[in-house]
């Protein structure tokens, strides 16, 4: 109890209640605006956090990354344009029914189902990421290499529909981090004779060079969209018959909830694929399945609780074991070890009052998307004609400065430079994002717990497999990279055989 | 820019080839932590999934495959659009510390509001005062100094 009042005070203090609410707005903004991500959101959040407390900074980018998520609902009910990844799902639903003249009631119907998905998330988070630390506390390395490896394998397979080049982008940010000095005897690898590289490439020149540079190139790619006239929309419109929809659809509601925390926790499924999985199955288990793809409120509530879900139950393996359940958590561990902490076990009972701060702000992101929700769905006309000649121009900015601020080191915008020119090449290219930058956060986390392992067994690989957690995890992890090339070889094989 | 696999998969064996070359010249210490030993290993992987991705490509489009050309490559202005982050990126490094962080930046925006066919007088106004204003933020909220220039600032 004395903890959860120390956190209380911790997030009571003007620091972290004016970072949640500025978090708030700027999340909504950005979800709000076509062709800026949530990612992209918290990566630009991430040079703005350098002078906050650690509890300030991780509430600005939960209350920013849970706005943006529902905010993304805005354009797609206005314009089929979905504001983030996570509201295609339900896209086509909201449009339906902003055609029909239901816009203030299909969005007031996602804005309730992120409000109730987040608290769900929440709680699971709250009751599960102890228990789950508790049972963490008797990992050794070895443990942690295979569950590291196993989150980085569990990334790869959700990439895209390309598995191949996942693993090939996963690669090349594990290569990344390479470069700096090594982690057991302090060599310096890959510097090329550059002081500035022996600390390793910086890692928020990486988050805003992957998920903000290399969007902005993408988008500069596009023609200039022509503004679009929008309808107005009353406050009390949003409100109206909301309580007796959710009830009414209580059963896809609570399912999308906990669906979407379950998806979320699992390693690089985000909430863009919790929704649309939400959405297969709310529409599997309905009774009236024919509505769905005609503004149906069930389709909007079952995946819109799931995508909001998704956002807190990423952070249960983030906390508890320091794996990022999403590319959102991959950035929220950068800034926890920018700050110092190292997400696992340990921080359960070295910073409690940290952990349950974090709930906490989570609780009280999730409140706010109400009020601020309401407000963003009524001025999303001006939101939406925000003229892309300022809009991107403004991010480039912050981008540039943002990096440079952060260790007031101009080579830190070269890293940029080049990590956004690679992303963006990459992308062009199919190879996904997320996992090199998954790969550059928790490289030296694998290579730091590898070696480890190494000296400690003096290098016997078989110790690996020796302890029975460790050897659990190991063989999970080599069932996860060897079942999709046995599977390919036996369909080719299969077919072969049925070819006359 | 949509390049062949068979290019990319390439590339990707020639990094890893590259990474264990470069790997050799760290210092082998005794017992199993050498810092030579992940580079291997990621050059390894690397290598395997550059042959992969390359093998793969052969498979399905043969040897012959080319780049596909991009839509935005026969519009200059989308071209320019590209361009100008990387190069705008480069021209605040090589020029924020001499010349100051407000004029460059109002510079770049203003050039990049442009390419986005906003108005002269709106991407003047626009880019100046988001300048200032970001300048302000980060040194008298955040308190992170960004180089003045030669010009003293009021501010």
């Amino acid at each position: 109890m004395d903890t959860f009042i120390q956190a209380l005070a911790l997030v009571a203090s003007w620091e972290v209640l004016v970072a949640v609410g500025l978090g708030s707005v700027f999340g909504l903004f950005v979800g709000a605006t076509p062709g800026l991500s949530a990612t992209m959101a918290a990566a630009l959040l991430v040079p703005l956090t350098f002078p906050l407390s650690p509890v300030a900074a991780i509430g600005a980018i939960v209350a920013c990354t849970a706005m943006s998520i529902f905010a993304g609902d805005i354009p797609a009910a206005f314009l089929r344009i979905p504001g983030t990844p996570a509201s295609a799902a339900y896209m086509g639903e909201l449009r339906a029914m902003s055609e029909r003249g239901e816009v203030a009631s299909g969005l007031g119907n996602s804005m309730f189902a992120a409000v109730v998905g987040g608290l769900v998330g929440t709680a699971v988070l709250i009751f599960v990421a102890p228990q789950l630390a508790n049972f963490a506390l008797s990992f050794s390395s070895y443990e942690y290499f295979w569950l590291a490896l196993l989150g980085l394998s569990c990334a790869t397979l959700v990439s895209g529909a390309d598995k191949l080049k996942g693993a090939v982008s996963l690669t090349l940010g594990l290569l990344v981090t390479l470069v700096g000095l090594d982690v057991v005897s302090g060599t310096p690898r890959y510097t090329f004779g550059l002081v500035d590289l022996q600390a390793g490439v910086s890692l928020i020149a990486v988050l805003i060079g992957a998920f903000a540079i290399a969007e902005i190139m993408r988008s500069s790619q596009s023609a200039i969209q022509a503004r679009t006239d929008l309808p107005s929309i009353a406050p009390g419109a949003i409100l109206r018959g909301q309580g007796k929809t959710l009830w009414r659809h209580k059963v896809p509601l609570a399912r999308g909830s906990f669906l979407g925390t379950v998806i979320g926790a699992l390693p690089g499924a985000g909430p863009d694929i919790a929704a649309w999985i939400s959405y297969a199955v709310s529409k599997r288990f309905s009774r009236n399945p024919a509505k769905y793809g005609k503004g149906s409120s069930e389709a909007v509530i079952g995946a819109g609780s799931a995508n909001n879900a998704a956002l807190a139950g990423a952070y249960v393996p983030a906390l508890v074991f320091g794996i990022p359940g999403d590319s959102i958590t991959a950035i929220v561990i950068g800034v926890l070890l920018i700050k110092g902490l190292q997400p696992g076990p340990l921080v359960f009972i070295t910073s409690a009052d940290l952990v349950n701060a974090i709930y906490i702000v989570f609780i009280l992101a999730n409140l706010l998307i109400l009020p601020l929700g309401i407000i963003a769905i009524v001025a999303a006309r001006r939101v939406l004609s925000v003229r892309n000649g300022f809009l991107y121009p403004a991010i480039l900015l912050l981008c540039i400065i943002g990096t440079f601020a952060t260790n007031n080191a101009l080579f830190d915008l070269w890293s940029l430079c080049i990590i956004g020119v690679l992303v963006w090449i990459m992308n062009a290219n199919d190879y996904p994002a997320a996992p090199f930058v998954l790969g550059v956060v928790l490289g030296a986390i694998v290579e730091q717990n590898f070696m480890t392992s190494m000296l400690m067994s003096d290098g016997n690989l078989w110790a690996f497999f020796t302890r029975p957690i460790a050897g659990a995890l190991g063989v999970v992890t080599l069932t996860v990279w060897l079942l999709p090339p046995v599977i390919a070889l036996w369909r080719l094989a299969r077919r072969r055989k049925h070819t006359p | 820019v949509k390049l062949p696999d068979l290019w990319t998969g390439l590339a990707i064996f020639a990094l890893g080839i590259l990474a264990i070359v470069k790997a050799q010249g760290f210092p082998d210490v005794a017992g199993g932590a050498s810092p030579r030993l992940f580079p291997q290993i990621i050059g390894g992987i690397l290598i395997l999934l550059g042959a992969l991705v390359s093998a793969r490509a052969v498979v399905q489009s043969g040897f012959a495959a080319g780049w596909e050309r991009p839509d935005w490559s026969t519009d200059p202005l989308k071209i320019a659009r590209i361009l100008y982050v990387p190069v705008a990126i480069i021209v605040f490094a090589a020029l924020a510390r001499n010349l100051g962080t407000i004029p460059v930046s109002a510079l770049l925006m203003i050039g990049y509001s442009l390419l986005w066919r906003t108005g002269l007088l709106a991407a003047c106004i626009f880019g100046i005062v988001f300048s200032v204003v970001i300048y302000m933020f980060f040194t008298t909220v955040m308190r992170v100094p960004l180089p003045v220039g030669p010009i003293p600032l009021p501010f």
